[in-house]
């Protein structure tokens, strides 16, 4: 999992399993992003997500409030089955909506 | 940082597979209940908790196929607890199965390795076979030999809200609330309101905590327990569950459609506060001494009266109570010197410290004890296994399950038990047809039985077969050049040699055994921890290995004896008594080597200073003080000693593991006065004891016929 510049946006590609050490680093990830000095939007690509952890939400809810404030837009693009059923079942259906 | 969570990882699954190896043992003992008939619906439940926690354990850590196979299963479990389907002989051996393969597939995740893709397919297809097989099923007859469990207490739909506020380590516990959230799902129908207001900002978060906290009301026909239970490893620790029921239960009854269509239930504002009477007392409130008993409706579930240490922690506090009682020991003899009317409170404080030191003690090695129960509840299914096989019938008689033993001495005891068993069964126990031609009952009985007997574990196996084929064992011996050929042994001699290695009188190689790697393993399994096997057997009515085993590994009572200039502990457990034998009483016996009378027996006398070599000692037992000790087996013999010089607690220093086992010590100690003794084996010395004596017999003899 990385960070990469493509289409003048910055691109992380999830894995399929996205489990407490993965979380951990996407947060790190994530916070990368955030800090750069640049209003490139931050796309999380979700498609082939299988599994996604609570800690993993977490990371995603914290970054979007993080992202928000500095005012660039972050967004989970094409969320697989298993990411929107995640986010419904812990209550958080219409927080994923605002990301997508 | 990544190494650093993946090591947390394996560190999770470590403990998951440690739970597993329990919940699987406990689930197999339960089974076994069942599978006899003597089943109620605690136990069903209590095997779905044991598939139910594996299985969501298994989740945590993406083991799909055990997760799928535990999901079968757990499913059947939820069917036969909630009556949908019944329980009978067949479908108690399904289960068993089930729990075999589930092993399969736990064993298989912690070794990683893969398992062939239709691995237990077939017990899944009967798994699930019992949930199609039950149901169309007429009403369960009331005369089954084991009643369906009943439905549960509460059959009405009520409203609950549960609030789950997890604590910031429950996620690096290997926990994880989405799976609590789904679970809960399932009881019935769901609301959730998540409160993110803990949510830090990304830069100030640990992505390994837990911020998020859930609000869920619920609609179901389950219970509270049903509730607790989802919440059952997290409450109380690492989450704060608060479960309250909002209004009455709508009880359903037959023929009005209630049971059809969940009433509405009453608005979550509507009742306002005043159901605290009905609300249960969070999880923590719980009193701390509640046993985890489980199937109690409603108040069990959730209990934390127990809590997991890792064992070198434990083994930490051991060692430094150790040290503690050799500073102790070592205080004492420095203030030997003082009387109590000099120094009245350094003496009566002394005393105080030893008292303390020794109740410390106790309290460290009860934390290591266990029951034997553990061991001992795979054996049923062995006896009951391997008598099928072998086309013998066997009952299997067990006692004393509940004596407790160092939990280091149970893991090492489990292969040589399995292995006893097995050998009593397949060499033991004969054949239906031939146990009744030598008139006794067709059905063989193999008693497993453990005992405390003076500060020692006793176990013992025993079966009332045929006994040991001495002629056989001896000709096997000689055919392996174990024995000379017409060598003079005595019964007892014979029987023993069973423990050499690669020794095996089976004629046929079979699975069960034969392959005659299994008496010398289980012999050096045992002595491993310190203990003794020996085996005792009557031609025709059967034979007993009887397994002594220390209770502690790590401090005991012994006596501290001078022999020259040298100092060793005797086990205070082992000794009889001790005397200045008179000329009478202290004989050489020609062709036999010293004994000594006592009331009319004759004792082998042992002289130590013969035995290690030791110069400057007393020789002549008249002089000197002999021990009298009891060996394991019940045989006495009397160690020849310069003096005694006190009883005291020592601190068992192993010389296995820091030097090589020397034959005839178990271990060493440190003194008082910083010397190290060697605590002496007292079996051994008898067995060292005959072979010097026989040593010197033959040698005289031979000094004879050169005359």
């Amino acid at each position: 999992m990385e960070l990469k510049e493509g289409n003048g946006r910055l691109e992380i590609e999830l894995p399929t399993v996205v489990d407490l050490p993965v979380a951990a680093e996407l947060r790190d990830i994530l916070l990368d992003a955030l800090a750069r000095d640049s209003a490139a939007d931050v796309v999380l690509k979700a498609a082939s997500v299988e599994r996604l952890s609570t800690a993993a939400v977490q990371v995603v809810l914290s970054a979007s409030g993080g992202f928000k404030g500095a005012a660039r837009r972050f967004e989970v693009e094409t969320p697989s089955a298993a990411v929107t059923e995640t986010f419904t079942q812990l209550g958080l259906a219409s927080d994923l909506q605002k990301l997508v | 940082m990544a190494d650093d969570q993946s090591y947390d990882l394996t560190r999770f699954k470590a403990t998951y597979f440690e739970e597993c190896a329990e919940l699987l043992a406990a689930a197999e003992e339960t089974l076994t209940r069942l599978q006899e008939g003597g089943a109620s619906a605690d136990d069903l439940n209590a095997v779905f908790r044991c598939v139910h926690s594996i299985k969501g354990g298994g989740g945590a850590f993406a083991f799909e196929d055990l997760v799928h196979f535990a999901h079968v299963f757990e499913t059947s479990m939820d069917a036969l607890r909630s009556g949908r389907a019944e329980l009978t002989p067949h479908v108690a051996d399904i289960l068993v199965r089930g729990n075999d393969v589930l092993g399969d597939f736990v064993r298989a995740a912690q070794e990683e390795t893969a398992l062939p893709a239709d691995h237990g397919a077939d017990v899944k297809a009967q798994l699930a076979s019992i949930l199609t097989g039950g149901t169309p099923a007429p009403a369960p007859k009331p005369a089954a030999a084991a009643p369906p469990a009943p439905a549960p207490a509460k059959t009405g739909f009520a409203t609950w809200t549960i609030r789950l506020t997890p604590a910031p380590g429950l996620l690096k516990t290997g926990n994880d609330p989405l799976l609590m959230v789904r679970e809960l799902a399932g009881l019935g129908d769901m609301d959730v309101a998540v409160d993110a207001s803990r949510l830090p900002a990304l830069a100030e978060m640990d992505a390994l905590a837990a911020y998020l906290a859930w609000t869920f009301t619920l609609v179901t026909d389950k219970g509270r327990a049903a509730i607790e239970e989802v919440f059952e490893f997290v409450a109380g620790d690492s989450a704060d569950v608060v479960i309250e029921q909002l209004g009455d239960a709508v009880l359903a009854e037959e023929g009005d459609g209630w049971g059809l269509f969940a009433p509405m239930p009453p608005a979550a504002d509507a009742v306002a506060a005043p159901v605290q009477a009905a609300a249960a007392p969070t999880a923590g409130a719980h009193p701390p001494g509640a046993k985890p008993a489980g199937g109690e409706a409603g108040a069990g579930g959730i209990h934390t009266s127990s809590i997991r240490v890792d064992l070198d922690r434990v083994d930490r506090l051991v060692n430094m109570v150790g040290e503690l009682v050799i500073t102790q020991a070592m205080l004492g003899q420095q203030a030997s010197g003082f009387s109590i009317e000099s120094h009245p409170e350094l003496v009566q404080g002394l005393q105080e410290l030893s008292h303390h030191t020794r109740e410390l003690q106790e309290s460290v090695m009860a934390i290591r004890a266990q029951p034997v129960k553990a061991l001992f509840s795979r054996a049923p299914r062995l006896v009951r296994d391997l008598s099928t096989k072998l086309g013998k019938q066997a009952r299997l008689v067990m006692s004393g399950e509940g004596t407790e033993v160092d939990k280091t001495v149970i893991e090492q005891l489990s292969d040589p038990l399995t292995h006893l068993i097995r050998n009593s069964l397949d060499h033991g126990i004969e054949s239906p047809e031939e146990r009744m031609a030598n008139g006794k009952p067709a059905e063989g009985t193999i008693h497993l039985g453990a005992e405390h007997r003076s500060g020692r574990v006793i176990i013992q196996v025993s079966d009332d077969g045929k006994g040991i084929d001495r002629k056989r064992v001896l000709e096997k011996a000689i055919e392996k050049g174990l024995v000379d050929r017409g060598a003079q042994m005595t019964d007892e001699q014979i029987d023993q040699m069973i423990f050499a290695p690669g020794f095996s009188t089976a004629a046929q190689v079979s699975d069960v055994s034969g392959r005659g790697v299994g008496m010398d393993v289980v012999r050096r399994n045992i002595q491993d921890v310190g203990g003794r096997v020996v085996v005792q057997s009557t031609p025709g009515q059967g034979s007993r290995f009887i397994l002594s085993l220390p209770l502690t590994l790590a401090v005991m009572d012994g006596m501290l004896v001078a022999v020259g200039n040298e100092r060793y502990v005797l086990p205070l457990t082992n000794i009889v008594e001790s005397l200045r034998p008179t000329a009478q009483q202290a004989r050489t016996l020609v062709n036999v080597g010293d004994v000594l009378t006592l009331r009319g027996d004759y004792i082998r006398l042992i002289r130590l200073y013969d035995l290690f070599g030791i110069k400057n000692a007393i020789t002549d037992s008249t002089r000197g003080l002999v021990v009298v000790v009891e060996t394991e087996g019940g045989d006495r013999i009397g160690l020849l000693v310069d003096e005694l010089l006190g009883q005291q607690q020592v601190v068992i220093k192993s010389l296995d593991s820091n030097y090589r086992p020397v034959e005839g010590i178990s271990a060493a100690t440190i003194l008082g006065d910083g010397r190290v003794a060697l605590i002496l084996d007292v079996g051994a010395l008898r067995i060292m004891g005959e072979r010097l004596n026989r040593a010197q017999v033959e040698a005289a003899a031979a000094a004879q016929a050169a005359e």
